[in-house]
């Protein structure tokens, strides 16, 4: 979609900025709600492909004005009520008001350092063989899709050599809405900056998105 | 804090939330403990401007919607505070940078460990214990006289968090996902890095599941030093690509 986390050469936002010393925690909430967003990922009932279509769907004033946490949590929440283990009224509460979906499974802290080390490996295979070398010219398909894509807009439409193939992974555009993991051939594409940006821009600059086969076409 | 849960959770598009004007760096919004903590050694941190946060013991809003959230999955059986608990530690004192400048170090010492982690990174970092969530697909690039990596995650915040721990908040922040693309060189500014003209910039994007480890450049003067000490030298913001390996007099 084409939402408040597309960022790629947006301009406006100020500074970065970086913090001298930064703690890895703000407060402690912003330690809970890490933790909180790991935890309620196990649960079994959304993948990280939803989670972050969750977060990008946030209106752009509320994606824009939250810090990095809050927009986990306000996510959370949302994904926790469409997955029915919890409801709006028990948010409201602050309380457990009644029995909600069953999970595939709850964390134990004994399973906390396999599952962190096991992580979620998204590297699946695919019977086709990839239509894309090292090498080739592509150019990425203009599209706009209404659903989760990890296709930046700066970088659609724009031609490209393929630099590395990395095998078949999960296709996040399916996957986010619940449709499967379809995977697919995965690259990584390189572009000039000034393919991207223009003639005026950096010419010593050179830019790579991780595309997903239908993404791209030969050019 | 019921009163600011209601209209303010899951479901709507309500911009109720804009008025806390939350954002993305914390100089001027930290709590009062944190900020007196950090004084100390800080002096870049406003103190004059904590409006986001009570002063008193009240919990702040996100605080409360945040436990409240817990009480509920807690009582529903769905999470254990124990389990959280472990998590926190996890990336508080196992998880962090010290990983990656073990990586780099080892990969600056010698030369085959340097080889296999440029042909199967994952593998290579993982022979060291560093893997898992956010890492497991890794890829380490190496800056060299004549190109200098970069990375960003434009779309959100994707880093290789067992060998960095979780991001800084500049790193999932627009002012750095929207420049990092358009303007790495006004970026590298920002974190003064200043790079020769002939110096190429390479911008990783990282859109997928592939985590990019940024190997910089060994110092010089580093000639003779054993890996701890050579870890020494390399800073997170150096794996990222907003910096450099320290100087050996600089540490």
């Amino acid at each position: 979609m084409n939402g408040p986390q597309d960022l790629g050469g947006q301009m406006g936002f100020g500074p970065i900025a970086p913090e001298t010393d930064e703690p890895l925690f703000h407060a402690d909430w912003e330690a809970r709600a890490m933790a909180l967003t790991l935890a309620g990922g196990t649960l079994g009932a959304w993948s990280i492909d939803e989670s972050r279509h969750c977060r990008e769907s946030l209106h752009p004033a509320d994606y824009y004005t939250s810090s990095y946490y809050e927009i986990w949590i306000k996510a959370l929440e949302r994904l926790l009520v469409r997955h029915n283990f919890v409801t709006t009224a028990e948010l409201k509460a602050g309380a457990k008001l009644g029995e909600g979906a069953k999970p595939k499974r709850v964390l134990k802290r004994e399973d906390v350092a396999p599952v962190l080390a096991r992580g979620g490996p998204t590297n699946r295979p695919v019977k086709s063989a990839p239509l894309f070398q090292v090498g080739d010219q592509v150019r990425t398909k203009v599209s706009h899709p209404a659903g989760h894509t990890r296709l930046p807009r700066y970088a659609r439409g724009k031609v490209g050599r393929i630099e590395a193939h990395h095998g078949g992974h999960v296709f996040p555009d399916t996957n986010a809405s619940g449709n499967g993991e379809q995977p697919q051939h995965l690259y990584t594409v390189v572009f000039d900056g000034t393919e991207i940006w223009g003639p005026e821009s950096d010419s010593s600059l050179t830019i790579s998105v991780d595309a997903w086969e239908s993404y791209l076409e030969s050019f | 804090m019921v009163q600011y849960l209601n209209g303010n959770f899951a479901g709507g598009e309500s911009v109720a939330d804009v008025a806390l004007n939350p954002i993305w760096t914390y100089r001027h919004s930290m709590t009062n403990d944190q900020n007196a903590d950090r004084s100390n050694h800080d002096h870049d941190h406003s103190h004059n401007n904590s409006e986001r946060h009570d002063h008193g013991n009240e919990l702040d809003p996100m605080a409360a919607r945040v436990w409240a959230l817990e009480t509920i999955l807690t009582e529903k059986g769905l999470v254990e505070p124990a389990v959280l608990d472990e998590i926190i530690e996890t990336y508080s004192h196992k998880v962090g940078p010290r990983n990656g400048a073990h990586v780099v170090a080892k990969s600056w010492s010698d030369p085959a460990f340097a080889d296999w982690l440029e042909a199967d990174a994952t593998a290579a970092i993982a022979s060291l214990g560093y893997m898992g969530r956010q890492g497991e697909h890794m890829q380490a690039v190496f800056n060299s006289a004549d190109t200098h990596n970069l990375v960003v995650c434009t779309l959100c915040s994707c880093y290789p968090w067992p060998v960095l721990g979780p991001p800084p908040v500049w790193y999932k922040s627009p002012p750095y996902r929207s420049q990092a693309v358009i303007n790495p060189r006004g970026v590298l500014e920002e974190f003064g890095v200043k790079l020769p003209d002939t110096t190429k910039i390479r911008v990783w994007d990282s859109t997928a599941e592939m985590r990019y480890l940024v190997v910089p450049m060994r110092p010089e003067g580093s000639e003779g030093l054993n890996v701890s000490e050579l870890a020494a030298l390399v800073t997170r913001n150096s794996m990222i690509g907003t910096g450099l390996a320290l100087l050996p007099g600089a540490v």
